[in-house]
């Protein structure tokens, strides 16, 4: 998407069809169709007052994601690194001159919303690309819809989702994922455990696609090395860390497991740990990537402090991302850096906590930074097409992670290297990275 | 109550029939629709199951389970499925929707399902119980026939169970209303059935009771509408019986009571006693009567034996009776009854025989017959004292008879006593000089004598009667009316003056003097009364009436009258707003010149010729009157706008004008007018007189033949006047203690000898308040008024004082060497038609002691003008006392030389304007040829000139120069007080002016 005029009209007009959006569910349903009706006329007015002004053209990305809800803090991170990105690479002159611009609609981690966002992304804000979307199923249930615009060229650009369903056909070919899939953590997770003897593993996870996908990679890795789940227990999407997940425990802890892997959500997951230390519990508990680690490890923190007990040992966090503290690696410095500028344009009743380092911010601002590299490489005519070329063509691009960055058009995930944390001593200490396999 | 058991069991009967009815329709129903639906959900979930298994094929063998778990999210989602559960080949959960497990239950069948010998076969229905209650259909529909896994899924049955069961409540709610509406059409139509019937029950009720008053209101056409009909006929009819029959027994009784209360009210009262005895001589019955009769009040004889009550006689007569009675009536007998105590009295006794039902019986009749025997005795005396009473009555009467013959004759002797004097009186009534009439109160004549018919013109009174009875002889038509009120008010009428029409239509003023007549009860008979005719006498009143009220000059209304009209006027004016009127006063100009001249025949025909002119142009509701002399009045009433009075005013002015012929001489003469119109605020008809008369003043002021309306200015001045007037005559008549009024002496020089000649007094009045007046300011106005008169004495006097103080002056300096020397003092012209001036003047000049020769008297030319010749007379006799006479302001009016010669003047007066043209030749032209032409005349007449008003050198060489021998003014001196104006002379200015002008000192 494309569009001329001056900046801060645009800017703001783009923010105020941002927050119009964001609104959906609490505004009377006229007022949310005037103001876009209204700036998109402006727009327009203003797009004809200077055609000409090439250095102010911008590039804007739909971002649907959960804002509200137990999973926003996802939703939030992912977003603020995004932004920190593109603030960066706005400041320096844009990507290869152009503007680059995230608008933002919030689907609560839900399907459905997440279905009218993406529709109005691509039919009424005209978005250039999707770009962002957090969660497995919200993004699951928006594929059927790329296809749909499939004349388009419409995609879906790096994802905050590991699930397979994106890495497979037949929608392979209109997403472009960055991060280590779900398969990718689950096999990391299990050799590790049965690496150290661990035979007997359970798994707890979300009842839905996401958790599936998890399960299913457990139960994969496991067929490896001949064994399968002694027991899994379900949990229903969008349970809140004060669910009681005692009978999940008490299930779970029937089949004697020495080791569990959970697939699920940081306020679920950790509710199952506390619910299963208080239980007795003691084996090893695993979580993944979507668990967003730092946000689990604060419920566990503050439980911590009421019950007097340490719940963070025999943790054990598969991450898709190294450490942003790590010192060796440009990315971190240069998300430190940019995320210390950025000015964090969430909308502000969407913004409660202060900005800390984020593992997920990281993940974001990764992805923000291939964007940017690519758009740089667009030329003077971005196209949905030419992105994908662009993407596609590029081979080995470093961005100063430690792993080189390579998209194909049977593969379409950039990264493959998984890294397992623990907590330990006030902080996360990377165990060792496991590098990845392409398949 | 029978027919509300009735009603009863009817409607229960149909409730029982219909609920028993609906309970079965509801029950099997119920159960028909349960069944249905299960089977019908059943199917639905077998249907779910094989879409499921049929339509995710591809996914379901891809094994992975992430996409599976999607696809069966979706489908739970969409289908409403408790759970789905996907096993594959080998048996393994592949993907479920169990949170946090899959149950037991659920898994006890998916483990059975590989061993199963008929898997392949197709899908498996059974209803599971899952913990918790929860009754679910479960589906297992293998996938590809087992070879892709299998799917199971699980139909809470918690739903179906829940719409069946508002499905069935629904359709049982539907019976339930339609049985509801049942009961009510039946328990209206059941009603209306039994209603009627048990109307009609009551009514029956009442009837058996008697009680016809109720009616019934069924009308219907059914079988119970016949029934009701029935009813109400066969109740109509017992009715009529019932009543009939009980009011001919209560008739019967009525008639039976009546006649045995009157029956026995009769034996119980009649006189005669009653006794009725059986066959046998005993008792039956008797009354009270009977027992008084022989005394035995207060027994009971009944029962007993007839023979032994009332004695064996009587008893005796009753029962011998009973034989002779038999079949005949009654039988009379005569006893004499013996009554108990012995004493006997007749008796009469009827015996007739009467059978009853328990026997004959004989009804007795005793009568005691005692006082009827009397009775006859006393009758037979009484004829016997009556005849001794008409022999006696027979006497007296033939006594009276005589003594009436002897009145007769004397009756006789006095009525031809009457009828002489009547014929007395008839001779003195016939032959009155007034006339004398009896009349009715209705007025018709009873009488009139023939001085009566005269006075009226009849030639009898025969006519006289015939004539005036009919018709009223007064020309008022209320006169009768008023002659009677009078009469009925105090008896007597006095003077009643009225004009009455004689027979030939002439009218007379009669009075009449009448009295009422009445008999002794007060009645009027008639009115009688004297007439004589007054008519003489009444036309002397009238006459002089409209003298009292009229100038007998010119016939007109005088002032009186006028302002009784006006007076009304005004009230109408205050009655009827929209009422105007106008007042006028008119004044003839120069009449007295007229009048003088040619005569006051002349006068009086002016006057009476002036008067038609102005009845001429009056209407008739208008009043012109005269007031005397020549002045007017009108008053115009009615008028619709002022406009009127001012061409009323102009036709006058203009009809006055025309030359007029008086006894051969041709007379113009005009009229000045003053009109008030605005008459409306005025409370006195003095003061809008008053306001006329000034307005009238104004309009002469201005010039002959003209009118003027008042207006508040003229008000104004004419107050301010009236303030100078008072103030003056104030100061006149005190000014020896006021001392407003001054004089001052102005020295009249010789120029020529350059000495002093003599002075002008001038009159000064310092009014109240410190102001000066002039007197030109205030002269005018004491003509006007007539202080002229005192105020010109008294200067005179005044000044005489003074003169003789100069002459003594003159005299000590030098007792010759003063001729000429004379002091001038002003005359009004009003003295020169007053014959008292010249008398006073020479009074006066004696009294001063002072030589005549030494004052001259100063008059204006139109002194003269005005009146020729009283003028003259006055003139001549003033200059035989030896006055100078001097013409002021010579020059400025007509200046006649005739005058100067008549009036034989020595000096004349050159006016200040004159003098003060000297020099300015190119300005005022003529002056100098003016004063040369006077100076020259002065000379040639020998008259002294003496110049006023000398204010410079060059006006003082310039009379010089001309010969002009006197002058006065300020350019010698002032007009100064008397002490100075002696000072001067004692100074010696009378030799010589000390500063005498234009030649220095010397």
């Amino acid at each position: 998407m494309f569009r001329h005029g001056k900046p801060v009209s645009l800017a703001s007009a783009a923010c105020r069809a941002r927050r119009a959006a964001l609104s959906l569910t609490s505004r009377p349903a006229w007022r949310v169709a005037l103001r876009p009706v209204l700036c998109l006329a402006l727009c327009l007015v203003l797009a004809g007052l200077s055609p000409a002004r090439a250095a102010e053209r911008e590039l804007v990305f739909g971002m649907s994601a959960a804002f509200t809800g137990p999973a926003r803090g996802l939703g939030m991170e992912y977003y603020r690194g995004l932004m920190a990105s593109f603030e960066h690479a706005n400041a320096q002159g844009g990507a290869g001159g152009l503007r680059l611009v995230l608008s933002l609609r919030d689907d609560g981690y839900d399907p459905l919303p997440a279905l009218a966002n993406t529709i109005g992304f691509v039919e009424q804000e005209r978005v250039f690309a999707l770009l962002g979307y957090v969660g497995t199923p919200t993004t699951a249930r928006v594929l059927p819809l790329l296809k749909h615009y499939e004349a388009e060229g419409m995609i879906l650009l790096f994802p905050f989702t590991g699930a397979d369903l994106l890495r497979e056909p037949p929608y392979n070919s209109y997403v472009f994922n960055l991060r280590a899939s779900y398969f990718d953590e689950t096999r990391g997770v299990v050799e590790a455990l049965v690496a150290s003897g661990k035979r007997r593993i359970a798994v707890f996870h979300q009842g839905d696609i996401y958790g599936r996908n998890g399960w299913d990679g457990v139960r994969r890795a496991l067929k490896g090395f001949g064994l399968s789940i002694v027991a899994d227990v379900t949990y229903r999407r969008g349970a809140p860390y004060t669910q009681d997940f005692r009978q999940e425990v008490g299930l779970l802890m029937a089949a004697q497991p020495d080791a569990i892997v959970t697939v699920g959500t940081a306020p679920a997951c950790a509710g199952f740990i506390r619910d299963a230390r208080n239980a007795g519990l003691a084996a090893p508990i695993a979580t993944l990537s979507f668990a967003d680690a730092d946000n689990l490890v604060k419920f566990l923190l503050a439980q911590g402090r009421v019950t007097g007990r340490d719940y963070t040992t025999e943790l054990i966090f598969s991450e898709v991302v190294p450490s942003y503290d790590d010192p060796s690696l440009p990315a971190a410095k240069l998300y430190r850096q940019a995320m210390s500028q950025s000015h964090a344009a969430l909308p502000a009743h969407l913004m409660r906590e202060e900005y800390v380092p984020n593992r997920l911010s990281f993940e974001g601002f990764l992805a923000g930074q291939v964007l940017v590299e690519a758009v740089k490489r667009l030329g003077g005519a971005p196209t949905r097409a030419g992105l994908a070329r662009v993407l596609l063509n590029q081979k080995n691009l470093d961005i100063g992670l430690g792993e080189n960055i390579n998209f194909e058009a049977d593969h379409n995930q950039g990264l493959h290297q998984t890294y397992l944390m623990v907590y330990r001593d006030g902080g996360f200490q990377t165990l060792k990275p496991r590098h990845g396999v392409r398949p | 109550m029978r027919f509300r058991g009735l009603f009863a069991r009817l409607l229960l009967f149909v409730v029982a029939a219909f609920g028993v009815m609906a309970l079965a329709t509801s029950l099997l129903s119920g159960r028909e629709l349960n069944e249905s639906m299960v089977r019908e959900y059943e199917g639905r979930a077998v249907a779910l199951a094989r879409s499921i298994a049929d339509g995710n094929t591809e996914i379901l063998l891809s094994r992975n389970a992430g996409a599976i778990q999607a696809a069966i999210d979706l489908h739970q989602e969409m289908g409403g499925l408790s759970y789905i559960l996907v096993l594959d080949p080998h048996g393994d959960v592949v993907a479920h929707t169990f949170a946090p497990v899959v149950p037991e239950e659920v898994m006890a069948i998916v483990r059975e399902a590989p061993g199963k010998a008929h898997f392949g076969a197709g899908h498996e229905t059974r209803t599971l119980i899952l913990p918790g209650d929860v009754e679910v259909i479960h589906v297992a529909q293998p996938i590809l026939g087992g070879k892709g896994g299998c799917v199971h899924i699980g139909l809470d049955k918690e739903p179906i169970r829940k719409a069946i069961r508002k499905a069935i409540f629904r359709q049982q709610m539907l019976t339930l209303g339609v049985f509801l509406a049942f009961v009510a059409v039946a328990f209206f139509f059941i009603r209306g059935i039994t209603g009627p019937l048990r109307q009609l029950a009551a009514y029956a009720q009442r009837v058996a009771n008697h009680d016809f008053t109720a009616t019934c209101d069924v009308r219907s056409g059914d079988e119970i509408g016949s029934l009701a009909e029935a009813m109400r006929t066969m109740a109509g009819q017992i009715s009529g019986h019932v009543t009939q029959l009980e009011r001919s027994v209560a008739e019967a009784t009525c008639e039976l009571q009546d006649a045995l209360g009157a029956l026995s009210a009769i034996v119980g009262n009649i006189a005669d006693g009653l006794l009725v005895v059986d066959a046998d001589g005993v008792i039956v019955r008797h009354n009270p009567a009977l027992l008084r009769m022989y005394g035995m009040e207060g027994q009971d004889i009944a029962g007993r034996n007839c023979a032994e009550v009332f004695g064996a006689q009587t008893g005796e007569v009753v029962t011998r009776s009973r034989e002779e009675s038999m079949g005949s009536a009654a039988v009379l007998h005569e006893v004499l009854a013996t009554r108990p105590d012995g004493s006997q009295f007749p008796a009469e006794i009827t015996v007739s025989r009467v059978a009853l039902t328990d026997g004959p019986v004989q009804v007795c009749i005793l009568r005691d017959i005692s006082v009827a025997k009397k009775i006859e005795q006393e009758r037979e005396q009484s004829r016997v004292l009556l005849e001794r009473m008409v022999a006696e009555r027979t006497r007296d009467l033939s006594r009276t008879n005589t003594q009436l013959k002897i009145e007769v004759a004397e009756r006789k002797v006095v009525g031809d006593a009457l009828r002489r004097a009547e014929a007395k009186f008839r001779g003195i009534f016939e032959n009155a000089a007034e006339g004398i009439f009896q009349i009715t109160p209705e007025f018709r004549y009873l009488s009139a004598n023939p001085a009566m018919a005269h006075i009226l013109g009849y030639d009898t009174p025969e006519d006289l009667i015939a004539e005036l009875s009919v018709k009223s002889p007064y020309v008022e038509p209320n006169r009768r009316q008023e002659f009677l009120a009078l009469m009925e008010e105090s008896g007597r009428v006095q003077n009643f003056e009225s004009q009455v029409r004689t027979r030939d239509g002439s009218v007379l003023w009669i009075s009449e003097n009448a009295r009422k007549v009445v008999d002794n009860t007060g009645r009027v008979l008639f009115y009688e009364g004297f007439v004589s005719d007054i008519t003489l006498r009444k036309q002397a009143e009238n006459k002089l009436m409209h003298q009292a009220f009229h100038d007998s000059l010119t016939g007109l209304p005088n002032r009186l009258l006028f302002m009784d009209h006006l007076r009304m006027a005004m009230e109408r004016a205050r009655r009827r707003p929209n009422f105007r009127f106008a007042v006028l006063y008119m004044d003839l100009d120069r009449f007295k010149v007229i009048n003088d001249s040619l005569g006051h025949d002349i006068g009086d025909q002016l006057l009476r010729h002036v008067a038609q002119a102005l009845m001429a142009c009056a209407r008739s509701t208008d009043t012109v009157a005269r007031f005397g002399g020549d002045e007017f009045a009108i008053l115009l009433e009615d008028i619709t706008a002022h406009r009127d009075a001012i061409l009323f005013c102009r036709r006058v002015l203009e009809d006055i004008a025309q030359p007029m012929d008086l006894d051969g001489r041709e007379v113009v003469t005009s009229g000045s007018l003053g009109i008030v119109l605005r008459t409306e605020a005025y409370e006195r008809p003095e003061a809008l007189l008053r306001d006329a008369d000034t307005a009238m003043y104004h309009a002469k002021a201005m010039g002959k033949s003209r009118f003027k309306v008042f207006n508040k200015k003229m008000h104004t001045k004419a107050l301010e006047t009236m303030e100078t007037e008072i103030a003056l005559r104030r100061a006149l008549d005190l000014n020896h203690e006021l001392d407003e009024l001054t004089l001052l002496y102005q020295p009249i020089l010789d120029i020529k000898q350059g000495r002093l000649a003599g002075f002008e007094v001038l009159l000064r009045w310092r009014r109240e308040g410190g102001r000066e007046m002039l007197p030109g300011e205030f002269i005018p106005l004491a003509e006007e008024t007539g202080i002229i008169y005192p105020l010109d004495y008294w200067v005179f006097a005044q000044a005489c004082c003074a003169i003789r103080e100069f002459d003594k002056a003159l005299e000590a300096r030098s007792p010759f060497g003063h001729q000429g020397f004379a002091t001038n003092i002003n005359i009004s012209a009003k003295h020169f038609r007053s014959p008292m001036l010249v008398g006073h003047l020479e009074q006066t000049v004696r009294n001063c002691g002072v030589k005549p020769q030494s004052i001259a008297l100063e008059i204006t030319e139109s002194v003269l003008l005005d009146n020729v010749g009283s003028a003259t007379e006055v003139a001549a006799k003033i200059r035989e006392l030896g006055l100078g006479l001097c013409i002021d302001d010579f020059g400025t009016g007509y200046s006649s030389l005739n005058y100067i010669q008549r009036f034989s003047v020595d000096a004349i007066k050159i006016d200040r304007d004159f003098v003060a043209g000297i020099g300015r030749a190119g300005e005022e032209g003529g002056s100098e040829a003016i004063i040369n032409t006077l100076v020259t005349l002065g000379s040639g007449l020998r008259l002294k000139v003496v110049a006023e008003g000398v204010e410079t050198v060059e006006q003082l060489n310039y009379l010089s120069s001309l010969g002009c021998r006197y002058a006065q003014g300020y350019l010698f001196a002032p007009a100064l007080p008397e002490s100075e104006a002696l000072r001067l002379i004692q100074s010696g200015a009378a030799e010589s002016w000390p500063d005498f002008p234009g030649r220095g000192k010397g």
